[in-house]
């Protein structure tokens, strides 16, 4: 019953948007530039991201109002000069209409001052670093994932309230880092709980962490909770077991940690740890059995987180595109403002956006992966909680 | 006191990864004036053998025999048949062959991500040297004990070689006075090429028995040539024993940086590199092998 | 193009001696160059402007690194650091400090020199790839420090780093025409400054370092200060192409003094040729243009550089520039 109700409201909008194709049709495609790491640490990631965005417009049939939607790809290498170069070349060369993508804060930060000067909207798909919609907040750059104090604050106080009165912060040595650990010693240590360490190793730059492991292990501390993603995840979980912690100082830490793209390269170190995640593949919502059916039948395996957050970027944009009857409007602070107005149901549930562009986290899941007789990994529900607000900082007005 | 324990071990197993390459790069630039930027690349080309050895025959040992191989022949050739000619032609002075092998070491990172990806290659552990052991009251994984053997056994053996037999004694010769051996009858180019490409095997077993550890990346070669540069300067060019003991002090100051100043992690070795230039240019353990 | 090589023609028939007719040609040549630039935004696409931002900046970078390459025959792969460090010395002193950019800009450069100095006076007692070396190892100091530091905010870099205010002019430097022309202006008179170096007195001291030290020495000159002395000038000079960067992405990070760049500065030397003063500048254009082209037919970035530098370093050790000179003195 439900579905036919779908299916009309989808015929009945095809209908409204055919009147609109002979109007449109003379438009030339819109161009959308989606900018990722395809390189060097974060490279599985990027491609998480990139196949869920794919599923995002071929759920409209890679077409809006009328217009075909193109992408063009650009890679950042993680480094912001090579971002902003990139962004140049997207925004005056293949006169891309909006840019969506970048997971690097770093990047982010850079490419955003960029898009606020040449007033072009910027999409952002991770860039979880708490400034970019506080301190570099602009009314042409939305992001549609969360912040990191929506995803760690509260998870802080979680572990905080479920046994664990002392941790060790472990993480990478740039801002994304920082601003998820910050977050997370923010409500860790509110709800009573005690950093005894604090441990950052360079960015892309650590390969071994037995000095860090080793300093960790003789903190006396109950947990190390990290955050570490890609190439720079599979080492910590691989070393943290081999200096023999997996009992002793159990590694805590998201869905990252222990990303489902390098379940391949963990084997069994995956079973047992619980981590947080924003996504539970499992969950039985409408829209992510629709979007789970759809990845499966794209790319034959099954979605998982950074695939769901690139889903969700290519979805505000679709989305706000359709509002706006595929035209990007003449002030496009417009489009980033309709955005804004935007709420979805997506796979990882309700979004929506705060004032200052940012999407807000409805519920953070607490899983573990639990191996069935028949040697198949599954996410299993342990608890939840909800997501916290963003920290304020933005003194724009838009 | 566990801590210290435990990276004087850290130190030791880095030290002896750096030394498998500084041991080829100051035996070819001692032998042949050749500054090879690209030794790294071999490090890196090793390590992909492994994997794909690895992967095909799901043994790890067969890996460490047959990874070094290509690295083998592809130094040998490098030598004999790209930078013999160049150096032959009199046109490249030895900075240039600098250069060339700086152009080398990028190109093969960039051949080896187009052919494998970009993606880091994870390696499991071998069973046998999986898990960890206690020792002096500290637990310190098998694997890592693993690396300090091999490269403890690779320089025994190397010290063998060039101190007790006549290649060894060819060899140093070679590096005191290579006009003198050539008097002597020796086919250097022939064991040039040689040399090198045992070198680059030895880089290329680095490169294995490294994969488990810190997994497989086509920039791995990039990231450590320049520790092994430090080594080769700071044991002096050319002195195989020196860069035994360099390897040491600059693993130590390695892993003491980062339990003890991590501020000073990225910064100790070089400045250390900087200190040895500026009182000894000569490398701090010249001396010794002048002697010997 | 064809008009400078007719021009060339009625010379080479007037009989004037060879150097006169490249001379002759190369004023042309860069006349031309200067009038096409000075146009430049008003003939083309607002990325044509944009790429040749990037050209000029790496083209002060090249220069000073050939005062040290071509010149002095100091190959150096260290340069990064000083690109880098104006950067780094803008951002402090904007963003950290507080102070103007007019104030910032000129201690940023005299910190630089000072600093070059002692790194030159420690670098130039070694020649070779020794000095290859040291000046690798001085660079990945710097590079390390500026990932651990909180002043520098660590691998984040620093962000926020002003262009001019150009607000008495009316101008507004954050518009890429009005920052080409700023842009253009430095660039400009830095590669001008560069030349009148190489080519005053002191320069041909350095050139003759270069033939032989030894010579250089027993002719009475101080040669470790004129070496220190091209040290500390080539770091000026790449500070300045930092300072412009940071400018031009409002940004600077560790990146900027990898080893990896301070090699694509000396490349861009090798292939304008290391003795000729427009090298560095056709250098950083067929590197930047080469680059970019590459950017759209390939990913493998990586490979390419890698196998253009060899073969540069391997067949065309001479360079584009030297290439055309030699060109024209072949015509009878």
């Amino acid at each position: 019953m439900k579905r036919t109700g779908i299916l009309a409201a989808a015929m009945l909008f095809a209908a409204g948007a055919a009147s609109q194709v002979a109007l449109a049709e003379d438009l030339p495609p819109l161009k959308i530039g989606l900018m990722l790491p395809y390189k060097g640490v974060y490279a599985v990631p990027s491609e998480g991201i990139d196949r869920g965005f794919q599923v995002a417009l071929a759920e409209y049939g890679n077409s809006v109002g009328g217009r075909r939607v193109e992408v063009v790809r650009a890679d950042d290498e993680l480094t912001p000069n090579v971002g902003v170069q990139q962004f140049n070349r997207l925004v005056q060369l293949e006169k891309v209409d909006l840019v969506a993508g970048v997971v690097s804060s770093s990047v982010g930060i850079a490419v955003s001052g960029l898009a606020d000067k040449a007033a072009t909207p910027l999409v952002l798909v991770n860039t979880f670093a708490d400034e970019i919609t506080a301190k570099f907040c602009s009314p042409y750059v939305a992001r549609t994932s969360f912040s990191a104090n929506g995803f760690q604050y509260n998870s802080g106080k979680y572990w905080a309230t479920h046994g664990i009165r002392t941790a060790v912060i472990m993480g990478p040595d740039y801002s994304a880092g920082h601003s998820f650990l910050d977050a997370f010693k923010r409500g860790f240590q509110e709800a009573g709980g005690k950093i005894v360490q604090e441990i950052w190793t360079p960015f892309q730059k650590t390969k071994d962490w037995g000095a860090a492991l080793t300093q960790a292990s003789n903190s006396g501390a109950q947990i190390i909770y990290s955050f570490y993603a890609g190439a720079e995840a599979v080492q910590l979980v691989k070393q943290h077991a081999d200096f023999g912690l997996r009992e002793k100082l159990p590694l805590v830490g998201d869905h990252w940690i222990y990303d489902q793209l390098n379940w391949s390269a963990l084997g069994d170190l995956i079973v047992g740890p619980e981590f947080i995640t924003t996504y539970l593949p499992t969950a039985k919502t409408e829209a992510n059995e629709r979007f789970v059916a759809r990845y499966r039948e794209m790319f034959r395996q099954d979605p998982e987180v950074n695939a769901e957050l690139g889903y969700d970027n290519g979805k505000a944009i679709m989305l706000t595109l359709e509002k706006l009857g595929g035209r990007i409007p003449a002030d496009k602070s417009q489009f980033i403002a309709t955005m804004r107005g935007l709420v979805f149901d997506s796979p990882r549930g309700k979004v929506r956006f705060n004032a200052s562009n940012s999407a807000l986290l409805e519920k953070v899941y607490v899983v573990k992966i639990k191996k069935d007789p028949a040697g198949n990994l599954l996410p299993t529900y342990v608890d939840e909680f909800a997501g916290a607000e963003d920290l304020p900082g933005c003194t724009k007005s838009f | 006191m566990q801590v210290f324990l435990t990276q004087v071990l850290n130190g030791l197993q880095l030290s002896m990864l750096v030394y498998l390459l500084a041991a080829g790069l100051t035996l070819i630039f001692g032998l042949m004036n050749i500054l090879n930027l690209a030794h790294g690349a071999f490090f890196t080309l090793g390590a992909y053998c492994g994997v794909a050895v690895a992967s095909a025959t799901g043994s790890f040992w067969l890996a460490l025999l047959l990874g070094p191989l290509l690295p083998l022949v592809l130094g040998a050739v490098l030598q004999s048949m790209l930078l013999q000619p160049l150096a032959e032609r009199g046109r490249s002075t030895h900075l240039d062959l600098a250069l060339l092998t700086f152009g080398l070491l990028f190109a093969t990172a960039g051949a080896v991500e187009w052919l494998f990806g970009s993606a880091f290659l994870a390696v499991p552990t071998p069973p046998a040297l999986a898990g960890h052991v206690s020792l002096l009251g500290i637990s310190y994984p098998v694997y890592r004990l693993f690396i300090i053997g091999v490269g403890l056994s690779v320089a025994a053996g190397l010290t063998f070689v060039f101190d007790r037999t006549l290649l060894g004694a060819t060899l140093r010769a070679g590096v005191d006075d290579r006009a003198m051996v050539t008097a002597l009858g020796v086919n250097i180019n022939a064991l040039f090429a040689a040399v090198f490409g045992l070198g680059a095997a030895l880089a290329g077993l680095a490169g294995v028995i490294a994969a488990p550890l810190t997994s497989v990346y086509s920039q791995m070669g990039i990231t450590i040539v320049v520790e092994t540069f430090v080594v080769v300067v700071v044991g002096g060019l050319g002195n195989l024993r020196g860069s035994f003991y360099a390897s040491l002090i600059v693993g130590m100051t390695n892993a003491m940086s980062q339990a003890y100043l991590p501020e000073v992690e990225m910064f100790a070795i070089y400045a250390l590199l900087i200190g040895v230039m500026i009182v000894r240019p000569q490398g701090m353990f010249r001396n010794v092998e002048r002697v010997a | 193009m064809s008009e400078e090589v007719t021009i060339a023609r009625t010379t080479a028939r007037d009989d004037i001696s060879p150097a006169a007719q490249v001379r002759r040609a190369t004023f042309v040549l860069v006349g031309s160059a200067v009038l096409g630039a000075l146009a430049l935004p008003w003939l083309s696409t607002s990325y044509a402007t944009t790429l040749a931002i990037e050209i000029m900046i790496a083209a002060i970078f090249a220069s000073g690194i050939n005062l040290l390459v071509g010149t002095t025959g100091l190959v150096s792969l260290g340069q990064g650091m000083f690109l880098g460090l104006g950067g780094y010395g803008i951002g402090i002193g904007t963003t950290v400090l507080g102070l103007p950019l007019w104030l910032s800009v000129p201690a940023t450069l005299v910190l630089v020199a000072t600093l070059a100095a002692a790194i030159g006076a420690v670098c130039t007692r070694t020649r070779g790839v020794e000095f290859l070396l040291i000046t690798l190892a001085f660079s990945q100091m710097f590079y390390g420090a500026a990932i651990k530091l909180r002043l520098t905010n660590g691998s984040d870099g620093m962000s926020g780093i002003p262009r001019p205010d150009l607000g008495l002019l009316g101008l507004n430097a954050d518009s890429p025409v009005v920052f080409y022309y700023y842009i253009l202006l430095v660039t400009m008179l830095a590669v001008a400054a560069v030349w009148r170096i190489a080519e005053s007195p002191f320069g041909s001291v350095l050139a003759a370092i270069r033939e032989s030290e030894r010579r250089a020495a027993a002719m009475g000159y101080a040669v470790s200060s004129y070496k220190v002395g091209a040290f500390v000038v080539a770091a000026v000079t790449c500070a300045v192409a930092g300072i412009l960067q940071s400018q031009y992405t409002y940004f600077i990070n560790p990146d900027s003094m990898s080893w990896q760049l301070s090699g694509e500065g000396v490349l861009m030397v090798i292939i304008g040729s290391t003795t000729a003063v427009a090298g560095p500048l056709v250098g950083a254009a067929v590197f930047v243009l080469a680059k970019q082209g590459l950017s759209v037919l390939t990913t493998e970035y990586m490979l390419f550089f890698g196998i253009f530098f060899m073969l540069v370093v391997a067949f065309f050790r001479n360079g584009v520039v030297e290439a055309f000179k030699s060109a024209f003195r072949s015509k009878p």
